[in-house]
């Protein structure tokens, strides 16, 4: 039987016959660029638009229109202010702006309130209680702008079901806290006397306060809240029940929930918006943490002394010199490869060795090697592609072929043997796992991640009402993966979009649906030659190797890291900002600190545009 | 009998001279009827009920749809439909419908339209959803709408259509609940059965704390309210969505909802060792428990709508329990390499078996509903089950023959037992109809080449 092992998207094929018809195929060159057919039909921002879902006698005020057009105009973009953009990521034509020679002239993105993302709720909570928290389910972040789950929160919305689990999570983490009598006096900051002792009551809410919300509230907010304290504490006839209904009251609230970027005009003179101390201080610390601010943040802010880009500086090295710092890269490559993902994913049955604590290290292994290339050895961050320096437990050094003596659940630092088929994150056990089914590994997946995420281009999804259906196998003949994906191409229409992809999934053959090295498949000889745009290698090390070479490679860490430090995605017009960050990072020998420095202190993480209406 | 002279308003009156903690008994009581069980004794119709009924990976035409058109006795289940005969009498199949959207990104489209009558936008649904429509003008019980599945399999891809078939708007998914324990948790929290538990000194307590966990939202409304001067439209909108949710969460604190002595609130699927599908196989005895109580909480009001979630779109299942040969990825290999077409005669043997399964998780629900007695009649009599599917015949990503089922006479409104064909038809023109059944009075449904103004009159009781 002949497999077919896109995902979905394996329509493709389809999308490729009308693609040829109608002469769409194109390639753009860019980082930021699409490769294979592009579609047609694109679709215009939502909302509210004339003819759509509509209520009584005035269609287009219907009750589709909760309007969430993007792009366009609201980055002051190249498009057409209607939003809607190939990649679903806004900012239709990014990474062409000034290819007509008119030179691009930088403005700012606009300000966001960003609900907190499932990790940053997790670690400000642990940071404010002061200790480790049990929460349980929340809602899964989305991934469904611009690739990380910080950017598409600032745009979806959460469901009740979320909100509800807040109220669990909050309601369990807090009776953590008051279980403790130690940990509670310490989160709290005073004891109650009685259940009227109003002055406890003030003192944690302004304090506890100014954490949780991470500025000073308001007098009619701590009125609200010492109040709130003392009314529970009497129907309960107990002023620690008052204190955790301010506290539980203090983490639902929208202030904790969610961070407001809005930033303030610029002082007589003109200039761009910019962002507030305040906001600078969450900014700095969600990126370079993700977790809520520290008391020397809070401080600066208080005083709004991170306004310049000097003081933002010396802020962001001395978070980047803590070991909260390591955050900054290791979340970093979480959100980016979706490693929370592995968790979920299940296996046949036949991989007996496929267990929770594999995961778990499968999950670490991939941060871990990004923090040892950006903290410990300083190294290229290219080197992503290509280090045989990596961490296993002893559950990955077993499926590694790494001897396992001394080795515990807990990372350890390893080599990979320097003849060995693995090198860098392309042969992690984590990200072969995550691109494969349940059976068997998928060069097309593989490729296709290698494509978006590595090189940040973006295959194309295909035209309609293409035939899709494939010659079918004779009985009985066995071929490997690859020949029958060969096969498949041959068929020219095919053979367009898969030859962008399956190259570079071909060289990770030897990697089964958990990563574990194989020689052969279906008994036969694996073929691990591969090619990108006109290069030849063959097998994973060269694959990686190759990778590392390509210019777009670099570019494309840049664009990503940028993404998941300002928390939107780049407009046309921070262009100026994005090329500056290439070229500095290129020269500068691919460091990820110097990076994340260049970019916190980039004007693009700065200034914001003024606030919509 | 003179008790049925007693008006729900009555006992809504009666609860509140109670005190402070309101019972309100929810579901609807024979006492609370006209002498001929189709109506409340005052004269308003009783409430409908809404379910979006999904699976995964569409069916194979030939298979579906019933050889011949008409209403009962002239037309017979089809080879699919055929687990669905018990039901027979509540079933309406629609075929011939056409997902005007198409399918560039099949699976993702093909959710969208089925679910909405629009596309996908930046990744998202474009449009708000049947199922909130139906939720927005259909109200009552606890929760505005409920969403829970059998099994979270899937793709994984980054659009929204992917993961739920109920959105309230773009970028606004209600993902559905998997985990029997926590969706027992969630539906059936503070509901207590009539012969109650507890006591006056239990209930007293109760109340306390459910007083406390108001102030506590309240504190949080006005956080919100401040909050709200300073967002932009959009920005307004998310967090009135999430402030809404509170209200609704302080609304059952101060309702405490209790079932009717004729329904039972089922067991913690937990304690019965039935845990979420962690291994993608649909288990059917997740679908079961799930089914189960989805089918409480509609027949008690809890709520009034919901979206059940077989599979989800392009799901990545396996369907190892039905066949020693289904050991595989049903979305990659056997819906979509299999050998075989949509023949009657050559078709997927394997797909086949899958669509087979569905619809006996379809028919363990639907059923269940059938025998839970309501008025004169079942719940089932006053329901409307929408079922459909991300794609018509799965192969090929076929947009034409569309699946859709509906199951029920949402109170008087479906004829039922029919097999209705509208060759060609709009595939939302089945949203446009079951969202004016409800009440919801739209002129048109969908977007672009979705949009229709059509409905599917020949289904309705005129």
């Amino acid at each position: 039987m002949q497999r077919h092992d896109f995902g979905w998207l394996h329509l493709f094929r389809r999308s490729i016959y009308a693609a040829l018809g109608a002469g769409w195929l194109g390639i753009v060159t860019g980082c930021e660029g699409t490769i294979g057919p592009s579609v047609g039909n694109q679709t215009a921002g939502s909302g509210g638009n004339s003819g759509s879902t509509g209520t009584g006698n005035s269609p287009g005020t219907g009750s589709g229109g909760t309007g969430s057009g993007t792009g366009g105009a609201a980055t002051g973009g190249a498009g057409t202010g209607t939003g809607g953009t190939s990649t679903g990521s806004g900012g239709t034509g990014a990474g062409t702006g000034g290819s007509d020679g008119t030179p691009v002239v930088f403005a700012p993105s606009g300000g966001a309130y960003r609900r907190l993302s499932a990790t940053a709720f997790r670690n400000s909570l642990r940071d404010l209680l002061q200790g480790p928290v049990t929460i349980g389910d929340l809602e899964p972040d989305s991934w469904s702008i611009g690739g990380f789950a910080s950017i598409s929160a600032a745009t979806v919305s959460i469901s009740p079901t979320g909100v509800e689990q807040y109220q669990s999570a909050i309601d369990a983490a807090t009776a953590v806290v008051f279980a403790d009598a130690t940990r509670r006096a310490k989160v709290l900051g005073c004891t109650p006397k009685s259940t009227t002792d109003m002055a406890c009551f003030q003192s944690f809410v302004t304090k506890f306060g100014r954490l949780a919300w991470r500025q000073p509230l308001t007098t009619a907010q701590v009125t609200r809240y010492t109040s709130l304290i003392a009314n529970v504490a009497g129907i309960m006839a107990d002023a620690n029940e008052g204190m955790r209904a301010g506290m539980q009251g203090l983490l639902l609230s929208p202030n904790f929930l969610y961070r407001l970027e809005r930033g303030v005009a610029p002082a007589a003179g003109g200039g761009f918006w910019q962002y507030t101390s305040s906001e600078v201080a969450s900014r700095l610390s969600y990126f370079l943490t993700n977790s809520t601010p520290d008391a020397a943040l809070l401080d600066l802010a208080d005083q709004n002394r991170l306004d310049t880009k000097e003081a933002i500086l010396e802020q962001a090295d001395r978070l980047l010199a803590s070991s909260a710092g390591r955050e900054s890269v290791g979340n970093f490559a979480s959100e980016l490869y979706q490693l929370q993902l592995i968790a979920l994913r299940p296996k046949d049955a036949k991989f007996a060795d496929y267990t929770p604590a594999l995961q778990t290290a499968m999950m670490q292994e991939i941060p871990a090697m990004f923090q040892s290339i950006a903290f410990d050895r300083n190294a290229s961050a290219l080197e992503f592609l290509t280090t045989r320096s990596t961490f296993v437990t002893k559950e990955l050094a077993a499926l590694y072929g790494l001897p396992t003596t001394g080795l515990s659940s807990t990372l350890a630092a390893a080599t990979l043997p320097a003849d060995g088929p693995r090198a860098g994150l392309l042969t992690t056990a984590g990200f072969l796992s995550l691109y494969a089914n349940q059976e068997e590994g998928s060069p097309t997946q593989r490729g296709k991640f290698i494509r978006e995420i590595i090189l940040c281009q973006k295959i194309q999804s295909a035209p309609a009402d293409v035939n899709t259906v494939l010659p079918e196998l004779p009985a009985g003949v066995i071929q490997t993966k690859r020949q029958q994906m060969t096969a498949h191409e041959t068929v020219a229409s095919c053979a367009t979009c898969h030859k962008l992809m399956d190259p570079l999934g071909f060289p990770l053959e030897n990697f089964d649906a958990i990563g574990k090295y194989r020689s052969t498949d279906q008994g036969l000889t694996l073929d691990l030659s591969g090619s990108i745009d006109g290069t030849n290698f063959s097998g994973p090390v060269e694959l990686g190797q190759t990778l590392a070479a390509q210019p777009r490679a670099a570019d494309c860490l840049v664009q990503n890291i940028y993404r998941y430090a300002t928390g939107h995605v780049e407009a046309t017009t921070e262009k100026p900002v994005l090329d500056t960050l290439k070229a500095t990072f290129r020269s500068g020998g691919y460091h990820l600190r110097d990076l994340m420095r260049d970019i916190v202190s980039s004007d693009g993480f700065r200034f914001v545009a003024p606030p919509a209406p | 009998m003179p008790t049925k002279r007693l008006s729900r308003r009555t006992v809504l009156r009666g609860a509140l001279a109670g005190g402070t903690a309101l019972a309100i008994p929810v579901p609807i009581l024979d006492i609370m009827l006209n002498n001929n069980g189709t109506a409340f004794a005052e004269g308003t119709a009783m409430p409908k009920r809404y379910c979006t009924w999904f699976f995964g990976n569409g069916i194979i035409p030939s298979l579906w749809n019933p050889s011949a058109t008409g209403m009962g006795s002239a037309w017979s289940l089809s080879e699919e439909l055929a687990p669905l005969m018990a039901v027979k009498p509540w079933l309406t199949v629609v075929s011939g419908l056409k997902n005007m959207i198409g399918n560039a990104s099949p699976h993702p489209m093909g959710s969208a339209a089925c679910s909405t009558g629009g596309s996908v936008a930046n990744n998202s649904a474009e449009l708000i959803s049947i199922d909130q429509i139906v939720a927005g003008v259909n109200k009552g019980g606890s929760f505005p709408s409920l969403e829970i599945g059998c099994s979270d399999a899937t793709p994984n891809g980054p659009e929204n259509t992917l993961h739920t078939v109920s959105h309230r708007g773009p970028n606004a998914p209600n993902y559905p609940e998997f985990d029997p324990h926590a969706a027992f948790a969630r539906i059936f929290k503070g509901v207590s059965p009539t012969t109650g538990a507890g006591g006056a000194s239990g209930q007293s307590q109760t109340t306390k704390v459910n007083q406390c966990k108001t102030s506590i939202l309240d504190a949080v409304l006005a956080d919100g309210a401040e909050v709200n001067a300073l967002l932009g439209a959009k920005d307004k909108a998310r967090l009135a969505e999430h402030l809404e949710a509170i209200r609704q969460i302080e609304k059952r604190l101060a309702t405490l909802p209790t079932m009717p002595s004729t329904i039972q609130i089922p067991a913690d699927p937990q304690t019965a060792g039935i845990a979420k599908d962690t291994k993608s196989e649909a288990p059917m005895k997740v679908n079961d428990v799930m089914a189960q109580m989805l089918a409480v909480a509609l027949a008690s009001g809890i709520t009034n709508n919901a979206t059940f979630m077989f599979t989800l779109p392009a799901a990545h299942v396996y369907y190892r329990s039905v066949a020693s040969d289904m050991n595989a990825d049903f979305h990659d290999t056997i819906a979509h390499t299999d050998a075989g077409n949509d023949a009657a005669t050559n078709y997927q043997t394997r797909y086949h078996k899958g669509i087979l399964y569905a619809m006996q998780g379809l028919n363990t629900f639907a059923s269940q509903l059938s025998k839970m007695t309501e008025g004169a009649g079942s719940v089932l009599d006053n329901m409307l089950i929408y079922v459909t599917s991300d794609t018509a015949w799965g192969k090929p990503h076929g947009t034409t023959e569309w699946p859709v089922l509906m199951l029920g006479k949402a109170g008087g409104a479906l004829k039922g037992d029919q097999h209705f064909r509208a060759a060609n038809g709009n595939l939302s023109s089945a949203l446009l109809t079951i969202a004016n059944i409800f009440g919801a009075n739209l002129k048109m449904l969908g977007k672009g080449n979705g949009l229709t103004s059509t409905e599917l009159t020949g289904l309705r009781v005129v």
